[in-house]
């Protein structure tokens, strides 16, 4: 008999508010995710296209 | 009530465009969420009732009454921004416990301007922005610092500085997702604006 293996999802990470964090900045701020998607693109395009941008150097 | 959330009441029109991203833009680069009547473009929810049900939501509410000015087609002033600010303190007054620990930040263009055609505001404290979008966002952010007691809010120069790269960067992410600026919604910009701030700034 195998055992069954239990994997959980991953943890939703929330501020004390209960809003969904999205990401954090380098001076440490909690980006908050949207309440609504996006209409026009999935967030995985978004995400895509962010990732081609080319590197800042001192954004933040 | 979420003590993340922020109402935006202001105008919605071409001229004011970039004050309203600059101020939606603060709100996420300060760690809240941005809350407004063009979140949810459901053509069967009653404008009102989605108001109220944002208002409601929110500790806090930035409201710019600044735009006074008659309609070139009507003749007449829009009146929406007073009526939401109305709202807003009316559910702050009258509200449950909770309701009464809302703020509002409420900005006009030129320091005591409001006491002409809405002085029954007189002994709130009201912050002139003097149409001018870094005032706007140094207004934003300070009163967001203080309100929420957040020290981990950046300064407005920050905040304008990458506001500024954002934009920069708003062509090559539209051309990346096939669609023009002008095509955003709103909820695409929000959108844009919170993961570039994630993993950018």
């Amino acid at each position: 008999m195998t055992k069954k293996t239990i994997t959980s999802a991953p943890a939703v990470k929330r501020d004390t508010s209960g809003g969904q964090i999205l990401g954090r900045t380098s001076d440490g701020v909690r980006i908050m995710k949207p309440k609504f998607s996006p209409t026009s693109f999935t967030v995985k395009q978004m995400q895509s296209a962010i990732s081609k941008l080319p590197k800042r150097v001192g954004v933040s | 009530l979420s003590k993340g959330q922020v109402f935006v009441n202001c105008p919605f029109t071409p001229d004011y465009h970039s004050f309203f991203q600059a101020i939606v833009f603060t709100i996420i680069r300060s760690g809240f969420t941005p809350r407004c009547a063009r979140e949810d473009d459901d053509g069967s929810d009653n404008r009102l009732n989605k108001i109220l049900r944002i208002i409601g939501d929110c500790r806090f509410g930035i409201h710019d009454i600044s735009k006074t000015e008659v309609d070139a087609e009507s003749g007449l002033p829009r009146f929406n921004m007073p009526l939401e600010l109305g709202l807003f303190l009316g559910a702050k007054k009258f509200g449950s416990e909770e309701q009464r620990l809302k703020k509002s930040l409420i900005l006009d263009c030129e320091p005591y301007r409001y006491q002409k055609f809405i002085s029954d505001i007189s002994g709130h404290d009201i912050h002139s922005h003097d149409a001018n979008i870094s005032s706007l966002i140094v207004e934003v952010s300070g009163w967001l610092r203080s309100a929420s007691d957040r020290r981990s809010v950046p300064g407005g120069a920050k905040i304008e500085a990458n506001l500024g790269a954002f934009q920069q960067d708003l062509p090559n992410l539209c051309h990346e997702l096939d669609i023009q600026i002008n095509e955003l919604e709103y909820v695409d910009m929000v959108g844009l604006m919170s993961s570039w701030i994630s993993e950018v700034a």
